[in-house]
């Protein structure tokens, strides 16, 4: 198998074997998706060895590359179908651009050698594009690992393409490799003296250069967004009105443990590591963490917004709960459903909002909080509490 | 017509040419003043308009210096693609950079006195600035003034500007525009800015200029722009340009300059040279480490048989050069202090100390190292090497400067340079690193075209160390299981990646650091550089065990942080041993105080450096009690003090008591 000589092959082989995550959570070898990506390589290998029977072979590949997706929507289980969710698959934290950024050298490579192997770049084309538009499909339990499986390999050739033609620039234009080094060197400089100049380290003392890289890269993520999550983060930050590093962090996020959790618990403010849920949640209103009697609140400053990740909402009445105190009175909101409130007090008292679970979309809801003549609330905690007692397969 | 030029194409230069300096001078006049404008005078400028302005400018001036200029005047493509690049540090000059910060000040009263009070007596100035109750301050010298510890240098060439600014204030005072005319408001100190901005500026089109003729034209310019942006040359024109770096950059870069063009050779050339750099070690004095290249080429010239007479009569005209430059520093000094010349550095006698190098340190810590910090300069010095292979006679010399200066940097008291971007004190090398740059990316571009399948294999390599790092740091317990945000897979990352090799720009320092003290090499950021007792920001003597920060002090066996009521501290399990690291500058006598609890065992023995030192006792509640460590034990730099115990042991602090004095 050379597509475009030896070293290109063999570096688009790499970055197959590190795109796709043989190991599972567990530590143990994932056998279904090792299994379903030799398959879906060895098509791809059979499917591109001559240029006959382009269309027959364009439909094998295409019905490889959906074959996991296929698979789930024959199972009785809750499952969504929806474009946007091509988005998260991609481009969310645990999506598979932004897992493995080389892949795009191989969607950029079965365009760029259209015109020199087109019957190569029809076939493979065919079957990442059905692939990638599988990923629209999405079960209560996340499956776009199995599901990419099926069509990271027929990105093959088009990497190989892509390495052929990196070589060729650099054997041509090396200035243009050391031009893009240079650039990521200035970057590297530009970010660190922003993060000197805005006391995000000490002026003088020593820093860990660990704290230093995600720094610089929370003020990159911050301004322009993570680059492996483009152009998914600009559209989110663009349709909620909300910084675009925060899209990491929600996007594909599922509140819900596990399939047959019911209820699930945001705790505001009571985690202080870098790595707390609540943050990521909260678009604008909220304070900083502060200690309310044993625990730790936020407080909501007038009206504030915050994100929720649902993908099964059940099947009747979706109830949120948020646990707040405070001198004024409390309205929650969320699209397609009656706004409701409560007057709060000195005591943490709950406020709910009952929201038809048909009227929340899978993906990223909002819930408005609203206090009354812009007073101040201490946000304690939110409870989300979902009915899957009556069948919420479809 | 001229030539075969076009009526119409002079007609469009001279008004790109117009168009050009109006939207120049605008540029700087709203940066002097603050805002205004001379083209749009009622209304401030916003980042936009200054932004449109830049870009009018950029295509006025490609207009006016390449398409519509004559053949033989044209900006190379170097040196046009220098000059835009000044764009953006503009606009960072004017929209985010600071005045009067740092070591600003410091240097900025030498201007004022000088031309407001025409003395150096900053007694005013310090006032003005709330630091004359400052202990060094408050106490006149000798002559009665007040001592700085700064060069003379930068005040006495931002002169020009500070008058230039006095100008343009008058001239809006009678316009009935509202100036602050005090020599401390912002049309002063802003033209200062700007002046020592456009010193920074000069020296990279020097740079540029002396690399061209080792280089050629594009690979000197792609050489300065990344010198520039990618080392703290940049911080210090825009960020913090009331420093004396962008001027000590634009005298030894012309000195480099002059030498190339064998200026040498004639008595004018030896004088100006000569006057070069007596100026330039009146802005940095370590500049005179590189009156050694003169000096070697007056060898040369001699073991050339050239007459004796020219070279005498030149090295007299080079010193009496020196001698004018500096002259102004030792007037300085004698005003100040009431000698021309001071036995030792103003900053105290203990602030140079030529035993006591701190190397590694100075390069690599985390603390300013200045490849740690600016990794562009291990390219610079990787880059030596093909260099001076390629003409040993003509560059091996360069190797002297940079040898003293670092080794003078590594044993300045704060080798850390204070408040410093990078290690700034490297100012004065940047010509010679600017040589052994474009070698190196001389030598990458032969590499690239002579290997190309290269690139997609580093490539690949990135793709999965980023890959790679993330699921280790998942595997590891560094970071949690389900989303993160960049920041926070990165630091994960990174973490781990550390933990296990060292930062790639602290090696091999953080290596030599583990294997040293039995610890990972990702210990050596936060340790070293960081001291008990010596010069600012230290820590007092006191290891607060569970704060935040304390990281640095811990080498293992600590858990994770916990807290008692007031009290945050970490602990260490039953039959664990645990390590913590401090730094001294000194080794002396201490008490180590321990603050601890156990309910398990009654004392800890204390190991420092492996030797033991005593046993603590220990009781179920909050207890302080300490031993006495004597001098032997300790050594200079890090020490590694061991708890070991066989109970389980909260620790809250380790205080280190220094005897009376």
């Amino acid at each position: 198998m050379k597509w475009f000589g030896t070293i290109p092959s063999a570096l688009a082989v790499a970055v197959l074997l590190i795109s796709v995550p043989w190991i599972d959570s567990n530590g143990a070898l994932d056998l279904p998706r090792l299994s379903v990506c030799i398959v879906a390589a060895l098509v791809t290998i059979g499917l591109t060895r001559d240029e006959r029977h382009l269309v027959l072979k364009a439909m094998v590949g295409a019905l490889v590359a959906i074959a996991p997706t296929m698979f789930f929507m024959a199972q009785p289980s809750w499952r969504d179908e929806n474009i946007t969710h091509i988005l998260t698959g991609l481009w969310s934290a645990d999506g598979v651009l932004y897992q493995s950024p080389l892949l795009w050298l191989g969607v950029a490579g079965l365009f760029g050698m259209r015109r020199e192997r087109a019957s190569l770049s029809l076939i493979c084309g065919v079957g990442a594009a059905c692939g990638i538009a599988s990923l629209s499909v999405v079960t209560e339990t996340p499956s776009v690992g199995l599901q990419s499986a099926a069509w990271i390999p027929f990105l093959l050739p088009g990497m190989a393409w892509s390495f052929r033609r990196i070589q060729d620039v650099a054997s041509r234009k090396p200035a243009w490799v050391l031009t893009a080094a240079g650039l990521l060197m200035a970057l590297w400089n530009l970010l660190f003296m922003e993060q000197y100049r805005t006391h995000l380290i000490p002026s003088d003392d020593t820093v860990s250069f660990p704290q230093v890289i995600a720094n610089s890269a929370g003020l990159l993520s911050h301004n322009v967004g993570t680059p492996a999550a483009w152009p998914a983060n600009w559209i989110f930050s663009m349709r909620f009105r909300a910084p675009l590093d925060q899209w990491d962090a929600v996007a594909g996020r599922r509140l819900f443990s596990d399939p047959t959790a019911t209820i699930s618990t945001i705790e505001v403010g009571d985690d202080a590591t870098p790595f707390a849920p609540d943050p990521p949640l909260l678009l604008e209103g909220f304070g900083q963490r502060r200690t309310c009697g044993q625990g730790w609140c936020r407080d909501l400053d007038g009206a504030g917004r915050i994100l929720l990740p649902i993908q099964n909402a059940g099947q009747k009445d979706f109830i949120i709960t948020v646990r707040a105190r405070g001198a004024s009175t409390l309205a929650l909101s969320m699209e397609g459903a009656p706004a409701s409130s409560a007057t709060l007090s000195d005591e943490l008292v709950d406020v709910t909002l009952r929201v038809p679970a048909r009227s929340l979309r899978p993906g990223l809801n909002v819930l408005s909080l609203r206090t009354e003549s812009g007073g101040r609330a201490t946000i304690d905690r939110l409870t989300l509490t979902r009915d899957l007692s009556s069948g919420s397969a479809r | 017509m001229i030539g075969d030029e076009s009526k119409a194409e002079r007609v469009c230069r001279i008004l790109a040419g117009v168009a050009t300096a109006a939207l120049f001078f605008d540029l700087i006049f709203i940066i002097v003043t603050g805002g205004s404008s001379l083209l749009t005078p009622l209304t401030k400028a916003t980042p936009l308009a200054f932004g449109v302005r830049e870009a009018l400018l950029a295509a006025a001036f490609v207009a006016r210096f390449r398409l519509f200029a004559q053949r033989d005047r044209r900006l190379s493509t170097g040196q046009l693609a220098l000059a835009l690049a000044l764009l953006p540090s503009l606009f960072h000059l004017h929209f985010m950079g600071r005045r009067i910060t740092g070591d600003g000040p410091y240097y900025y009263v030498y201007t004022r006195s000088m031309v407001r009070d025409h003395d150096l007596d900053f007694a005013n100035e310090y006032e003005h600035y709330d630091l004359l109750k400052r202990g060094d301050f408050s106490v006149p010298t000798d002559t009665g003034y007040r001592r700085s510890i700064y060069s003379v240098g930068p005040g006495l060439l931002w002169t020009p500007f500070f008058v230039a600014a006095d100008g343009l204030g008058a001239m809006l005072e009678r316009a009935a525009v509202d100036v602050n005319r005090s020599g401390y408001g912002p049309l002063n100190v802003n033209a200062v800015a700007l002046g020592s901005f456009s010193f920074g500026v000069t020296a990279l089109f020097i740079i540029h200029a002396f690399l061209r003729k080792h280089f050629g034209d594009r690979l000197a310019a792609g050489t300065v722009l990344l010198l520039w942006w990618a080392s703290f040359l940049e911080w210090y024109m825009v960020e913090q340009p009331l420093t004396s770096h962008p001027a000590s950059a634009l005298l030894v870069s012309a000195f480099f300059l002059m030498r190339q063009k064998g200026v040498l050779k004639t008595s004018f050339g030896a004088l100006v040279l000569g006057l070069t750099l007596g100026v330039g070690m009146s802005v940095r004095w370590q500049n005179g480490v590189y009156l050694l290249l003169p000096a070697v080429d007056f060898l040369a010239a001699a073991y050339r048989r050239e007459s004796i007479a020219g070279i005498l009569k030149r090295g007299s005209l080079l010193s009496a050069g020196v001698f004018v430059g500096i002259a102004p520093q030792l007037l300085a000094w004698k005003a100040i202090y009431g000698e021309y010349l001071l036995p030792y550095p103003p900053h105290g006698a203990d602030f140079l100390r030529l035993d006591r190098p701190f190397l590694l340190n100075t390069l690599f810590s985390s603390r300013h190292g200045l490849l740690s910090w600016t990794p562009v300069f291990s390219l610079c010095l990787l880059g030596l090497i093909p260099l001076i292979r390629r003409g040993p006679r003509q560059f091996a010399i360069l190797l002297a400067p940079l040898v003293i200066m670092t080794y003078v940097n590594a044993c300045s008291g704060d080798w850390w340079s204070g408040g410093a971007y990078s290690n700034r004190r490297f100012d004065s090398l940047l010509p010679v690193f600017a040589l052994g740059l474009a070698a190196f990316l001389s030598a990458v571009i032969s590499f690239v075209r002579r290997r190309p399948s290269a690139v997609p294999v580093a490539i690949v390599f990135c793709g999965a160390l980023w890959n790679i790092s993330s699921v280790r740091a998942l595997q590891h317990g560094e970071a949690p299981s389900g989303l993160l945000s960049f920041s926070a897979r990165a630091l994960t990352s990174t973490q781990t990646f550390s933990s296990a090799v060292g930062f790639p720009t602290t090696w091999p320092a953080s290596w030599i650091f583990a294997a040293r003290y039995g610890a990972s090499p990702g210990a050596f950021d936060l340790a070293a550089g960081r001291y008990l007792f010596y010069r600012q920001n230290n820590l007092n003597g006191l290891a607060d065990i569970g704060a935040d920060g304390d990281e640095g002090l811990i080498l293992e066996g600590f858990t994770g942080r916990r807290q008692d009521g007031a009290i945050d501290y970490r602990s260490l399990a039953a039959g664990k041993n645990a390590r913590l690291i401090v730094s001294l500058d000194l080794p002396e006598t201490l008490g180590v105080s321990l603050k601890a609890r156990s309910s398990t065992s009654t004392s800890v023995d204390i190991l420092v450096n492996g030797a033991s030192a005593g046993v603590i006792p220990l009781s179920p509640e909050w207890g302080e009690a300490h031993v006495e460590v004597p001098q032997r034990l300790w050594e200079r730099g890090p020490n590694v003090i061991a708890l070991q115990g066989a109970g389980a042991l909260d620790l809250d602090r380790v205080t280190f008591l220094r005897p009376e004095r």
